[in-house]
């Protein structure tokens, strides 16, 4: 499972498969060697959180005008979860249940020492052993389906944002579009030796890396449960 | 042109019988045809075939093909992947990126819109005689009253319902008081004779014409139609037989308004700058009963147009974000899904009421509207091409053909186009 292509971004949908927001981010959490996903964020204020300055300038100019939810974000832990689907995380909760899920401000976010956002993390250097310079393409993590998934490494590769344009990073993972296979590597999180605000650190040589075809793939999520066609 | 989503009959498309099936599909198709023209077609299509004649009709008919084959695919992969327009952007795109098309299109809806809403001034104005400047607030108002009050099957029915007596302008060319030279539209439909001058403005009105006919924010409409009616796989065939016929059809009233202008006002060299000069075909053809239905036509297509327009800048911004949207849910559910399109039709009001010539709001919006119609058809056909989503449905080689043709042509005829409108003026010359 591929964070950027199966879960971030993605729809949630209550209980009763009504709206609840997207996935506009995820908390990474670690300790030692391994690490698992925290909750899933949704709320605009995780949306201007990513713009950096100019988000910190929207979300003064929403305070100021009363719009409160443009600077606090709700963080729905994988025990309301229900279940992962293709293009929806579906939820245990029903609507009126959704505002009591845990509130945080985004400027909050330093609080937490061994986690970091996912869209903070995906756009950290990577640096090898032989100090060869990678860029992260996406996060892999095992199934989503026990409580919390365990992240599995990352997909580093030498130049995923010049030859990404700024498409999702993964959408260039393949020959056909020009993308970037033949040099894509999986770098599992066992091998990461430290992270700070500034970058991650591997013990692993660029030449060690896993190429991402031998690289551990668990099955994405499911389509949508639905009718089968006429 | 706005499609919409003329699927008001599916709900329960598994529960229909044969016969209820057969009138979901052509309540879809007539609802496709009433609703397919919009103020960019009642605009550039008799100002092209005035200025032009009939060598403008390739892009008409491109046009349509463009239409067909993205709305059967935006609606392929609504049906198939449970998700829209937008969200498929941002999940294609990712946040940041998706920013950069989301922001042209709320520009470019509101350039829509305010065309729009002066459309439906100019439509009341023939009636009542009162200038279309004062009417800018009341049609406003009523625009957003109907929207508030509407329930889906509303909105997306009784405009395209109201839109359906424009058919007067193709019936007054076959069946009227007019000799149209059918052997020569025929022919410059397939071999066009260029002019030999003037080639620039040629070029940027064959763009404003393909813009008006893919205008943007049909597709995020007819995509948010299907997760308004909940379609399923079921639906597939429905959502093919509203994009290639109910178009097909549709595009009658686009050719019978162009060729309409090239019969009548090519040769007396008029260049029509006001709808009023376009009710004068169906007049030619049927007098007063003509004129009567053009109006009644026109002000259904641009009533349509106007609520689709609003829908969809709110539909977009509220999927993109992740806010609670539909037009059926009530205004306090959905709150800021409301304030949008409210906020959509106050900036339309805005730009109105500075002035600004709506003839040339609405050329600017359809060359505009080629500008951003790549970056919204990358990531469908992304998607579109995606096993692990559409499985069977993916696209099969004659949808990827025609997709990956008309997104290199709209992307070159996107980077032409804001030089061509720099260098004519905006189509001033």
């Amino acid at each position: 499972v591929d964070l950027a292509r199966d879960l971030i971004d993605h729809r949630i949908a209550d209980l009763d498969d009504e709206d609840a927001g997207m996935v506009d981010d995820i908390w990474i959490t670690w300790t030692h060697d391994a690490a698992t996903l925290g909750p899933i964020i949704t709320g605009t204020a995780a949306l201007l959180h990513q713009l950096g300055r100019a988000g910190v300038a929207l979300s003064a100019i929403a305070a100021h005008i009363g719009w409160s939810h443009a600077n606090v974000w709700r963080e729905i832990p994988w025990t309301d979860v229900r279940r992962i689907e293709r293009p929806q995380v579906k939820l245990l909760l029903p609507r009126a249940q959704l505002p009591e899920l845990p509130h945080r401000t985004s400027h909050a976010t330093t609080e937490h020492t061994n986690a970091m956002l996912y869209s903070e993390l995906i756009n950290l250097p990577v640096f090898t052993r032989d100090h060869r310079r990678l860029g992260i393409i996406d996060i892999r993590t095992a199934a989503l389906i026990s409580e919390p998934p365990q992240v599995l490494g990352l997909l580093v590769a030498a130049h995923s944002r010049r030859r990404s344009f700024g498409l999702k990073h993964f959408d260039t993972t393949t020959i056909r579009l020009g993308g970037i296979t033949r040099g894509g590597c999986f770098l599992a999180w066992s091998d990461i030796a430290r992270i700070t605000d500034q970058a991650i650190h591997t013990n692993a040589a660029s030449g060690e890396l896993t190429p991402l075809a031998a690289a551990p793939n668990p099955e994405p999520p499911p389509m949508p449960e639905g009718p089968t066609p006429p | 042109m706005p499609v919409g989503k003329r699927f008001g009959a599916v709900a329960g498309w598994e529960q229909m019988t044969r016969m209820g099936r057969f009138a979901a599909m052509a309540l879809g198709v007539v609802t496709a045809v009433g609703g397919f023209v919009d103020m960019g077609e009642l605009v550039t299509m008799p100002s092209a075939g005035a200025t032009y004649r009939f060598s403008l009709l390739w892009a008409v008919a491109l046009g349509v093909v463009g239409a067909m084959s993205y709305a059967e695919m935006a609606g392929r992969i609504e049906l198939v992947s449970q998700r829209t327009v937008f969200q498929v952007m941002r999940e294609r795109l990712g946040f940041r990126l998706g920013l950069v098309p989301l922001i042209a299109v709320m520009v470019l809806n509101v350039l829509t819109l305010a065309a729009e809403i002066a459309g439906l001034a100019f439509v009341i104005q023939l009636v009542v005689g009162v200038d279309y400047l004062w009417l800018i607030i009341p049609v406003a108002v009523g625009v957003l009253v109907f929207q508030l009050a509407g329930t889906w099957k509303l909105l997306e029915n009784v405009p395209a319902v109201l839109g359906l007596p424009l058919l007067v302008v193709p019936a007054a060319l076959i069946w009227g008081q007019i000799d149209v030279d059918w052997g020569g539209a025929a022919h410059q439909l397939v071999a066009p004779q260029v002019p030999t001058n003037d080639h620039f403005l040629y070029a940027l009105t064959a763009i404003s014409l393909v813009g008006a006919i893919m205008s943007p924010y049909e597709w995020y409409f007819y995509s948010s139609g299907g997760r308004e009616e909940r379609w399923t796989t079921r639906d597939l065939i429905v959502d093919r037989v509203t994009a290639i016929v109910g178009f097909s059809l549709g595009s009658l009233l686009a050719f019978g308004l162009m060729i309409g202008g090239a019969t009548l006002l090519f040769p007396l060299s008029i260049s029509p700058g006001h709808i009023s000069q376009t009710g004068l075909i169906a007049m030619s053809g049927f007098g007063q009963t003509g004129l009567v239905l053009f109006l009644l036509g026109a002000g259904g297509c641009v009533l349509g147009a106007s609520i689709e327009v609003s829908q969809s800048t709110a539909q977009a911004l509220a999927q993109f974000f992740g806010w609670s949207w539909g037009a059926s849910k009530k205004t306090r559910d959905v709150p800021a899904f409301t304030i949008a399109y409210a906020l959509a039709i106050l900036a339309a009001v805005v730009i109105l009421l500075s002035g600004v010539d709506p003839v040339k709001i609405t050329v600017i919006s359809m060359i505009f509207a080629v500008v951003a119609l790549p970056f919204t058809f990358l990531p469908m056909m992304l998607v579109a091409n995606d096993d692990t989503y559409m499985g069977q449905y993916r696209n099969g080689m004659l949808a990827n053909t025609i997709g990956w043709l008309f997104l290199t042509l709209l992307t070159v005829a996107g980077v032409a186009a804001i030089p061509l409108l720099v260098i004519t003026g905006a189509g001033g010359g």
